[in-house]
């Protein structure tokens, strides 16, 4: 029993002592803290903080043996919680520092390097610009003596240019002398060959001319007796004609008009109404009207139908050109030579008479034959 | 009775002298200017704008308040002890605001380190930083 007792003493004893030293969270926190900043690059970068951390905690540890239970010893586990967080936040502000200080001595490094790379590279360009200001020179010297040279080419050139020009010159000049000379030349061997050839035409013309001379010498007394018998001829011919013409004037009605002699011959007795068959007595006064053309045979005949305005116009016309053909045929067929004579059907457009009236209409039915005065120059 | 008196006399000075040393110790007011100025430093570096420093900011200026809170209760012992956390977090929330300003600098550094590099594209130094 007393056994029993005493472990149940035990157990209320370690019961009441473990309740007592519970450790508060903030402690348990700040140790871990400082565990995790102790590993960190403060230990290294930031000791004096990380020294003042470890102060703080051991404040703490010490206020908790004393007091377990105490705000004091939360508040300074707190404290010392921060305090290492100090520490890793200072360690990283001296390791950012430290950064920057690489990295600005870096860009001055790379700067410098730059500068002197620069500076060479100037140093090279300049020496560079030297040597070409040093070739520039001498090849301005060089162009200077190009162009002067080039100058002096140049008006040699020009002093050869015009020379060649005056050869040119000249040369064309006697080529076309020399043209002209063969032209001349040529002119005078044509003229030559020309005169020649005229003097031997002139020869045979010399020697017809002397047959001619001869011929015309027998010929002129032969033509003058010609001209004595045309003269009779043609007196007689004119005494013919003018027979001729009395004895149409007995046959028909004769007129003389600028364009000739118009002999008028009326339709009623040439043709039967609206017919175009000369009837037979008409081809009597016909015969008789051709002893006298004969009398004219060279001359050109116009043979003319004409109408009254009874009937159609075109009917007219038909019938005024078939009448004048009938006529125009048979002056052919009694030996007038065809060539010589034109047959035109004028319908009634050309009345000498009224139409209104039955005598009007008679007189404009009619033939003309005209007789033309200009010899028909067929020959 | 003389002997008598002379101890009730001590015993009335060292009375009067332990009265006079707690109400001296009583009267000390709370000295919160390091808590205050550490506050002040903190805003002046920025800690607002960065997260973490802003929530130690905070922290200090709630325990500022709360320990003048316990001064005015009289709880003095509280109050100090209150006003040391003040013035851990304000220098925390310092710490933490620099720290962001440095790595904010670095960055800025490396950054015209390698824009120089590239500029000029003679990468023959090792200009990064040995992480």
């Amino acid at each position: 029993m007393k056994k029993i007792n005493l472990l149940l003493l035990i157990i209320v004893a370690g019961f009441f002592t473990s309740c007592a030293t519970t450790t508060p969270k903030e402690l348990v926190s700040a140790r871990d803290a400082y565990i995790h900043a102790n590993g960190s690059i403060a230990a290294d970068i930031a000791p004096a903080e990380l020294h003042v951390a470890k102060t703080a905690l051991d404040k703490a540890e010490q206020s908790f043996k004393n007091d377990p239970d105490s705000f004091e010893v939360r508040d300074l586990a707190y404290i010392a919680q921060r305090k290492c967080e100090i520490a890793e936040a200072t360690a990283s502000i001296i390791l950012e520092q430290k950064k920057q200080e690489l990295a600005k001595t870096n860009f001055l490094k790379i700067q410098s390097f730059v500068v002197a790379k620069t500076k060479k590279d100037l140093e090279i360009a300049r020496t560079a610009l030297v040597a070409s200001e040093f070739n520039s020179r001498v090849t301005q010297r060089d162009l200077s003596q190009s162009e002067d040279a080039l100058a002096a080419s140049e008006l040699d050139g020009n002093i050869a240019k015009a020379n060649l020009s005056q050869t040119e010159i000249a040369l064309a000049k006697s080529q076309y002398d020399s043209d002209i000379t063969k032209k001349n030349l040529s002119q005078s061997e044509i003229a030559l060959a020309k005169s020649q050839q005229d003097g031997n035409i002139a020869k045979a013309n010399l020697s017809k001319s002397e047959i001619a001379l001869a011929k015309s010498q027998h010929g002129a007394k032969m033509t003058q007796q010609q001209l004595e018998e045309e003269k009779a001829a043609r007196i007689a011919a004119e005494k013919r004609a003018s027979d001729a013409q009395k004895a149409l004037s007995k046959l028909a009605a004769v007129k003389n008009e600028p364009r000739g002699v118009v002999i008028t011959l009326s339709g009623s007795v040439l043709f039967a109404s609206s017919k175009a068959v000369l009837l037979d007595g008409a081809k009597r006064k016909l015969d008789q009207v051709l002893d006298v053309l004969f009398t004219t045979k060279e001359r050109h005949l116009i043979v003319e139908g004409h109408t009254d305005s009874q009937g159609s116009n075109n009917f007219n016309m038909d019938l005024s050109q078939s009448r004048a053909d009938a006529v125009r045929s048979y002056l052919i067929e009694k030996g007038y030579e065809g060539d010589l004579i034109t047959a035109k059907g004028l319908g009634e457009s050309q009345p000498v008479g009224n139409n209104s009236s039955p005598e009007g209409r008679a007189n404009n039915r009619r033939v003309e034959i005209v007789i033309e005065k200009e010899l028909v120059t067929s020959n | 009775m003389e002997k008598i008196n002379r101890v009730n006399l001590m015993f009335l000075a060292m009375a009067f002298m332990a009265l006079a040393i707690m109400s001296g110790c009583a009267s000390v007011p709370l000295n919160t200017q390091e808590s205050t100025s550490g506050i002040r430093a903190a805003e002046e570096v920025g800690a607002a704008k960065v997260p973490k420093a802003s929530l130690h900011l905070k922290l200090a200026k709630e325990e500022l308040i709360l320990a003048k809170k316990y001064e005015s209760q009289n709880e003095l012992l509280k109050a100090k002890s209150m006003l040391l956390r003040s013035e851990v977090d304000a220098e925390l929330a310092v710490a933490l605001a620099k720290e962001e300003n440095e790595k904010s600098k670095s960055k800025a550094e490396l950054e015209n380190v390698r824009l120089l590099k590239k500029e000029n594209r003679e990468p023959t130094e090792n200009t990064e930083s040995n992480n």
